[in-house]
């Protein structure tokens, strides 16, 4: 196992290096001055971690009081559920493609050495569960937070500690469930060879209505310790027993995995690494090598219309949506980002929630409402064959992804218990609203003639969604906002058309 | 009375710079209907951002680039049906395949009767095997062919070539220098850039840039007998254009 460890913790000491060199601080250099400045970094980054820490903990706890009677309850009943799609997601995506993913440098080591396979398992999956613990710990620690406002009791901080811990073997189970079935996938051929088997998971969702209540107990459990209304951590015994179940599991499947099948499934992977801090440095150059490796060995599905002019423009689109599924589910950030406008509408939502949803907006990955026509844009090679204005071109991109955001939106929107009249209105904001994201992230990947340079999507969205709910909020009327919100529409598509993109 | 005949592509005094590495310098030139000229140049020499400004990809920073006595960055749209530009390493579109690369920008530019041309120029570039592959599956040549063959679809009056020999087998190569003739006797024009063209075959110009300056323009033989060149050949002609420019010789050598 050494030889692994020491290789992985070489890789991590480089990756670790090179941040530390855009700081100016050189792990090599043993000079006295040089070591104090690495004491300093040390010291600088524990305050500002906790300064973070005690800014946003504060934040959210003023947006946890601003919360509106009932957003608790909701939660208890969405975040259980939603807990366990999030698992079922994690189980296709093993059943996709191998969980255990090896780098270049892994694949030279595993084939040129008699390494008992459960090794590179073992450690391929602490590696890959570190990343989701981390995240999972601080967003659930921060959600507490501001769900436990609601609690009798100055329970907060202790809702946001236990919710942490139980986090824990929450993750490690959520992804040891999924990577043993990915690694049996990978141990017997002839799972391998079924190609829709990672559909199989989908099933399962059907356990939400046979037997609701056991699997969306561990959910409700960590919800109930995060709003402040359960404390103590016995929920969290069994699945911590569970999760170690789930770790050994991993340790033994991965023992019989393929090693062949998983170098060859890796290929990608391996290529992608290799790009190294490219990926931070330029995302969307590796996004779009990514892409590009995918859909190289991707099977073409279903055929491009029969159109001509703006239609085969929609056409393509919409085709280049449905061969990658994935693209879709990521419009979800956009549709809950719709939503959430419009229940702060619905609702006069205080100002610190209208803060920290135009935070959303700046920070949410919308981006792929508009992949096509960002896709479009950015090669000059192939935005000479498309004869059109960026206006129009913008619209035939992403009509396909917009009218499933509005449908999606429509949809959650009408199964909530809300007068006619407010639903009617609510829809037309939906429309606008997805309408304006898809406008002001298309605007921010040309250079809009009018200012003679590309804005940031973030800015530009928070100032055209932030107008019109303003306008709304202001007015104490949806309708105001739809009025609002047509206008920018209509400003921001003759800069479009303007521009010279 | 006499007739004045408007050249297609007319650049004057066009600069441009990477900061502050000038890569064009006040390059000049004119190109007529119906004309299939060939850049040539060593590395750097600012072949494929003269190609690039031409295109409109790059905006100059100083002088004019016009087609047909407009300029392109003011008629922008309308640029793009008149030309295209094929640059070394061509872009595609992820989610399509090679067939459907072809189909959709027929469609995109409602060309009649596409479907027997796509066909035909996929058999001459041997990509009709791969018709079902998508672009990333493509070897580099392969994916070269490929927008080749786009831009032969779309068949614009200025075609722009950057290193199109470089990427192809001989064979190809042959091929795609026959189809530039045929083009170009339908009088359309071509401007290609290029350190090597294919045996046997000379353009109707040569246009030899080096550290961002036009240093000769002119017909093979006339340039051979102005630069004393050993022939009339590429290889030759530029040979001879770097010795004349490293002896302090200036302006345009030929033409």
């Amino acid at each position: 196992m050494n030889p692994l460890l020491r290789l992985r913790w070489k890789q991590v000491l480089g990756i670790t290096n090179y941040w530390l060199r855009l700081v100016d601080y050189d792990t090599s250099d043993r000079d006295v001055m040089n070591r104090a400045y690495g004491v300093y970094l040390l010291i600088f980054f524990c305050w500002w971690t906790v300064a973070m820490w005690a800014i946003a903990a504060n934040f959210m706890s003023e947006i946890g009081r601003a919360l509106p009677p009932g957003a608790q309850d909701a939660f208890l009943m969405i975040a259980p559920a939603g807990l366990f799609v999030g698992q079922i997601l994690l189980l296709v995506q093993a059943l996709r493609s191998s969980p255990l993913k090896l780098s270049t440098p892994d694949i030279s080591y595993v084939a040129g050495s008699p390494v008992r396979r459960a090794i590179p398992a073992a450690l391929g999956f602490a590696g890959a569960v570190a990343l989701p613990l981390v995240v999972a710990i601080a967003a659930v620690s921060f959600l507490a937070v501001a769900l436990a406002q609601a609690a009798p009791g100055d329970v907060a901080l202790g809702a946001a500690l236990w919710s942490a811990i139980g986090v824990i073997p929450m993750v490690i189970l959520a992804w040891g469930a999924a990577w043993v079935i990915g690694l049996l996938r990978m141990a017997i051929p002839n799972i391998r060879r079924r190609r829709w088997i990672w559909l199989a998971p989908v099933a399962l969702l059907a356990l939400l209505w046979i037997v609701p209540d056991l699997v969306t107990a561990p959910g409700r459990s960590l919800a109930l310790t995060m709003l402040g209304q359960q404390e103590g951590l016995e929920w969290a015994v069994p699945m911590a027993i569970a999760a170690a179940l789930a770790a050994a599991g991993v340790v033994l499947v991965g023992d019989r995995a393929n090693l062949i099948a998983v170098v060859a499934e890796s290929a990608l992977h391996a290529r992608l690494k290799e790009i190294g801090n490219l990926r931070w440095l330029a995302p969307s150059v590796y996004l779009r090598a990514k892409r590009q490796m995918q859909s190289a060995t991707r099977r073409a599905t279903l055929r491009l219309p029969e159109a001509s002019g703006l239609r085969s423009l929609a056409g393509r689109a919409a085709l280049t949506y449905i061969r990658d599924p994935l693209s879709l589910l990521k419009l979800g950030f956009a549709v809950a980002l719709v939503l959430s406008g419009l229940w702060m509408l619905a609702y006069q939502a205080p100002f610190l929630l209208i803060v920290a949803w135009l935070y959303g907006v700046a920070v949410m990955p919308t981006g792929s409402l508009v992949r096509v026509f960002h896709a479009d844009v950015d090669e000059p090679f192939l935005r000479q064959f498309l004869p059109v204005d960026p206006l129009r071109l913008l619209i035939a991109d992403s009509a396909f992804p917009a009218l499933l955001v509005i449908l999606a939106s429509t949809a959650v929107w009408l199964l909530l218990p809300v007068p006619l009249a407010a639903s009617v209105t609510g829809i037309a904001v939906i429309v606008v609203l997805s309408f304006l994201l898809a406008l002001s992230r298309g605007a921010s990947l040309i250079p809009i003639t009018l200012w003679q340079a590309r804005v940031s999507h973030g800015v530009l969205s928070v100032i055209c969604l932030g107008l019109t709910v303003g306008a709304g909020l202001l007015s104490s009327s949806m309708l105001v906002a739809v009025l609002a919100g047509t206008m920018v529409i209509g400003v921001l598509a003759s800069l479009v058309q303007g521009s010279r993109g | 009375m006499k007739q004045i005949t408007r050249p297609l592509l007319e650049l004057k005094n066009v600069s441009y710079a990477y900061g502050s590495y000038v890569a064009l310098n006040q390059v000049s030139f004119e190109l007529k209907a119906g004309e299939l000229a060939v850049l040539a140049g060593r590395n750097g020499a600012g072949k494929s951002t003269l190609l690039r400004c031409v295109a409109g990809w790059n905006e100059v920073a100083s002088g004019q680039v016009e087609l047909m006595g407009t300029s392109i960055y003011q008629a922008e749209r309308e640029m793009r049906r008149s030309l295209m530009l094929v640059p070394d390493t061509p872009p595609f579109y992820d989610d399509l395949t090679v067939a459907e690369h072809l189909q959709f920008i027929a469609q995109a530019h409602r060309l009649p009767d596409w479907k027997t041309t796509a066909h035909d120029l996929l058999k001459r570039f041997g990509l009709v095997t791969h018709q079902a592959a998508m672009p990333g599956a493509l070897s580099r040549g392969q994916r070269y062919k490929l927008a080749l063959c786009m831009a032969l679809l779309v068949d614009p009056p200025l075609l722009l070539l950057d290193e199109p020999f470089g990427p192809l087998d001989p064979f190809s190569a042959g091929q795609l220098w026959e189809d530039l003739w045929s083009r170009r006797a339908r009088g359309k024009t071509m401007l290609v850039s290029s350190h090597q063209s294919p045996l046997d075959v000379q353009p109707d110009r040569y246009l030899i840039m080096e550290n961002g300056e036009l240093l000769a323009d002119g017909a093979p033989g006339e340039l051979k007998e102005a630069l004393h060149a050993s022939a009339a050949s590429l290889d030759a002609l530029l040979r001879a254009t770097i010795e004349y420019a490293e002896r302090g010789g200036t302006g345009q050598a030929g033409g």
